[in-house]
């Protein structure tokens, strides 16, 4: 099967200020990678460019071979680092909206996460905590049965145990014939559930490794040697 | 179940270990069957995928065989799982001598202080399963 | 377009139903506290204004929101869509707000059994449906331009884009209206003379042509219409290039 995601030369600038340059990046099916860099390094404007909230300056995009467009749209499942939610909303409301829109959203798995999650239908968005409200955004996510996840710093601002939780959901909802991309700078919590990794510095790729050779070849774990990358 | 991973070595070598343990301590049985790797992966946390990898490893070391449409079972061959254990003995022994020598033992007094130390503590022999039926 | 319509009025359910709410006690007070015919008619005519005028910012801010909100733009939903919506819960709401009104003068005038208007009515019914048609048009109108200004603002990355807007705007409408005088000439019922001529509001507009020249449909009328509906079809393209290319989460 062809892959899913296939980057030619994107380069991203704002004016004179480069925030991706010149990237080049193919996903295949069946793979969770980790999309690590520190704070405004271009993980999120990658990303971006990936869900069509972003327009590249230079280079080509395509998704499952598609360019970034309605159908593209329809196969990729986006968890920004903002909410997907209106503040009028309650759960309940947020899974309609949903379930409106995306033909690829399953209600069984939504239903069943929330509860995973312990998330309860008739509390409004707007009172979930930090935890909780990024709790419903990845089960908003990966209740689609989408190609293409893109989990923008899912265990961000979470405490350990939801953390747990989250790590826990992506590993038991993902579906094996899509990729998930999640991109962290938490890397030692998160390292394990990696097929592959991707460096990003200063918006442009430094290494695309997949982590059980990064382990035989270097003897370390990823969290060393993103420290190695991002030490100077 | 639980395991403490070592991120800096290839997390699939340490499943393998990790079941080839628990097949040698009895917590698998001979024709048992295993986890799924959905099952093991949202147990452990890991990647699916290197749970595949896993798998597939002890596939090859025929330590676990897949039954079409049945799951993945635990090898009733005693001579594999004998294996293991002679196996398992060697790493053991090897970490156990060059400690030794390092420490400045001679090959002779290795092998007295060992004598000295199963004779002193039976039981620990047993435990360890040290004769092998 | 029927579900973003759906999440629009959804988005801004407890305001419309706040205006809608406090409309209703204006009106009641109005009656109920004031002796003065005049008063009353001023007051209440007041208050139709005001709520017609949240009701067409509304949508107004409901749009500029969506062009930036991640969950819109997310949506494998057609860029169209997303700027015809905001323009149908504009519209079904001023249209409410309207035959409420239209209602409420009728009730009013038979009561008070003033049916001057409904003479002029009777006499020239062609005249009135037209002018209720063409208020509905300027409506639709202005809505496309002012949400092509703010594409165009919201396409732009620099700061004081929203005065680029601004100044864009007002380029529009005041280069069109120059145009479709060149064409047309002085018709009444250009959309974009109403907007540069300041001492003509939509209201006015209306108005005046109720006591409209009875000739009807005048081939400058026609021409003018025809004129906006190509450059409202054209704003539309422009926006939806925009949205699709340029617009920037």
């Amino acid at each position: 099967m062809s892959s899913l995601l296939q980057m030619n030369g994107i380069t991203k600038s704002y004016g004179s200020k480069t925030a991706l340059n010149d990237v080049s990046l193919e996903i295949g099916p069946g793979k969770i990678v980790g999309l690590l860099g520190s704070n405004g390094s271009g993980k999120s404007t990658l990303m971006k460019m990936v869900t069509g909230l972003l327009q590249p300056t230079r280079g080509t995009l395509t998704v499952a071979g598609l360019p970034v467009g309605l159908k593209s749209k329809a196969l990729v499942s986006f968890m920004p680092d903002r909410p997907l939610t209106e503040s009028w909303m309650k759960v309940r409301d947020a899974i309609t909206f949903f379930q409106d829109f995306y033909d690829d959203f399953d209600i069984v798995k939504a239903r069943e996460m929330l509860q995973f999650m312990k998330i309860n239908e008739s509390d409004r968005v707007s009172v979930l905590s930090k935890g909780m409200n990024e709790r419903l955004q990845l089960t908003l996510a990966l209740s689609r049965d989408a190609k293409l996840y893109l989990l923008d710093e899912p265990i961000g601002g979470v405490d350990p145990v939801a953390r747990g939780k989250i790590l826990d959901a992506i590993v038991e909802y993902y579906n094996e014939d899509s990729s998930i991309i999640i991109s962290t700078h938490l890397v030692r919590d998160i390292e394990r559930i990696f097929d592959e990794v991707v460096f990003i510095r200063e918006g442009e790729i430094v290494m695309h490794e997949e982590v059980e050779n990064l382990r035989i070849k270097y003897g370390k774990s990823v969290d060393d040697m993103f420290k190695e990358v991002y030490a100077e | 179940m639980s395991i403490e991973f070592d991120n800096n070595m290839p997390i699939y070598l340490q499943i393998m270990n990790y079941i080839k343990r628990q097949i040698v301590t009895g917590t698998l049985k001979p024709g048992d069957k295993i986890l799924s790797v959905r099952e093991l992966a949202a147990e452990l946390q890991i990647n699916p995928n290197t749970i595949q990898r896993t798998f597939q490893e002890l596939e090859r070391e025929e330590i676990v065989e897949t039954r079409r449409g049945l799951g993945r079972y635990v090898t009733s061959e005693e001579s594999k799982i004998m294996e293991i254990k002679k196996e398992m003995a060697g790493a053991l022994l090897d970490q156990f001598i060059n400690g030794m020598k390092e420490l400045g033992f001679a090959n002779q007094d290795i092998v007295s202080i060992v004598a000295e130390a199963v004779t002193q503590s039976p039981e620990l022999g047993q435990e360890r399963g040290v004769n092998p039926t | 377009m029927m579900k973003l319509l759906k999440y629009d009025f959804k988005r801004n359910g407890a305001k419309l139903l706040g205006v809608a709410v406090v409309l209703i006690l204006a009106q009641l007070s109005i009656m109920l506290l004031i002796n003065n015919i005049t008063l009353i008619t001023v007051f209440s005519m007041l208050a139709y204004m005001i709520a017609g005028v949240i009701l067409f910012i509304t949508p107004i801010r409901t749009y500029s929101y969506n062009l930036k909100a991640y969950h819109r733009k997310l949506l494998p939903v057609h860029s169209l869509k997303t700027i015809i919506s905001p323009i149908a819960m504009g519209f079904i709401c001023l249209l409410i707000l309207g035959l409420i009104m239209l209602i409420h003068g009728y009730v009013y005038l038979t009561v008070y059994e003033n049916t001057r208007i409904f003479d002029i009515i009777k006499m020239y019914p062609m005249d009135t449906i037209m002018s209720l048609l063409s208020a509905c048009w300027i409506m639709i109108n202005m809505l496309i331009t002012i949400f092509l200004a703010i594409t165009i603002a919201t396409s732009i990355r620099s700061k004081g884009s929203f005065w680029i807007g601004i100044v864009v705007f007002f380029i529009i409408v005041n280069g069109l209206s120059w145009i479709e005088n060149l064409f047309f000439g002085e018709s009444q019922w250009g959309i974009f003379q109403i907007f540069s001529d300041e001492s003509n509001s939509a209201v006015d507009g209306i108005v005046t042509n109720v006591n409209y020249n009875p000739s009807s449909l005048t081939g400058g009328m026609i021409g003018s219409f025809i004129f906006e509906l190509v450059c409202s079809v054209a704003f539309l393209y422009i926006m939806v290039k925009l949205i699709d290319r340029k617009v920037e989460a």
